[in-house]
């Protein structure tokens, strides 16, 4: 399907508080997406005792009937990446998304994370939102690009 | 001795004679110092600058043996084979990087040195508190290091740096002056 994109990219900390989100295009409405992520985090709960195996991808948490899809992933240390994909059309709520289509976009979005938490003048503090600009872009960059199939 | 001469040497003594450490470590290290001293100069970035030079001054001292034992480097001609010493040999056996010898003044006493690669600088995004931007030089112990050594060797320079990547800039620019030759100087009470 060719309208499948991503309608949002959200980074949760360690407990539960939101430290990014961003919507596409930028000026849609970030009431809807922090409502949607906010739910997810249920799912990761839920799911969590069942991953044994250490794999951070949590593949699709739940879609909504508008063609929103969210896809979680989890790494080690708690922090949580949601990327809520639209994946067009509307009405029935199955996302034509191959699995594992999204790992490439959360490897990225994990590098970007590593880069912004090793610059030393980062202060690692859940209260505060991120406000690195090249972390920023360098999210807007991944969510504006993608495509299925995309290599970013 | 010709650029390439000191590349070969630099390249040699680095595969063969060069223990490597982690550079994530290096990087980090590097960076909690200078994140550190932020904070204990509570944002006087102009001292920080100061004490990071210091900091250089003081490794550069000790490090210039280290540097001639492991090169077998004898006594350079002139400043031109200084120039590439230091960024083809000294740069190359320490940070895994040859910074570009360029801009030299025609009296032979000042060039650049313009980092393509900073290790020290990876992941590095300043604070952006408005100042750090247009303050800190965020590399200088580097200047330090090169003021210090050299004149462990008989050479008074200066060095700043004119521009950096981590403010905006297109490059990395290093300048380096040569004030003076120190003379040896006659040990006191002799005659």
């Amino acid at each position: 399907m060719s309208s499948t994109r991503i309608a949002c990219i959200a980074i949760i900390g360690k407990n539960n508080s939101p430290l990014h989100l961003s919507p596409f295009p930028a000026t849609s409405n970030t009431l809807k997406y922090h409502f949607l992520t906010h739910a997810t985090l249920d799912v990761f709960q839920a799911r969590l005792p069942l991953k044994s195996n250490g794999d951070s991808d949590f593949g699709l948490l739940y879609s909504v009937d508008e063609g929103l899809a969210a896809y979680g992933w989890l790494t080690n240390t708690g922090v949580k990446i949601i990327v809520v994909v639209d994946v067009g059309g509307g009405g029935a709520g199955t996302p034509a998304m191959k699995d594992g289509e999204l790992k490439p976009v959360f490897r990225a979005l994990q590098t970007a994370y590593i880069q912004l938490v090793c610059n030393p003048f980062y202060e690692n503090d859940e209260a505060k939102p991120i406000t690195s600009k090249r972390f920023i872009e360098e999210v807007k960059r991944i969510g504006e690009n993608w495509t299925p199939g995309f290599a970013l | 001795m010709s650029a390439n001469k000191a590349a070969r040497i630099g390249e040699e003594v680095w595969k063969t004679r060069i223990d490597k450490v982690n550079a994530e470590l290096v990087t980090l290290t590097y960076g909690s110092i200078v994140a550190q001293l932020c904070k204990d100069y509570e944002g006087d970035y102009i001292e920080v600058n100061k004490q990071l030079e210091k900091m250089g001054y003081n490794i550069g001292l000790r490090l210039i043996e280290d540097f001639l034992a492991k090169t077998n480097m004898g006594k350079c001609i002139n400043f031109k084979e200084t120039a590439e010493t230091i960024s083809k040999i000294g740069f190359k056996v320490f940070l895994n990087i040859t910074p570009t010898v360029t801009n030299w003044t025609t009296d032979g006493k000042q060039f650049s040195l313009t980092f393509e690669e900073n290790p020290l600088a990876d992941f590095v995004e300043l604070p952006d508190d408005g100042r750090a931007q247009n303050e800190l030089w965020y590399s200088n112990l580097l200047c330090g290091v090169l003021r210090g050594s050299l004149e462990m060797v008989q050479m008074q320079v200066d060095a700043h740096f004119v521009s950096d990547v981590l403010r905006g800039n297109e490059v990395t620019e290093m300048r380096v002056t040569l004030i003076r030759t120190i003379d040896d100087e006659l040990p006191p009470g002799e005659d």
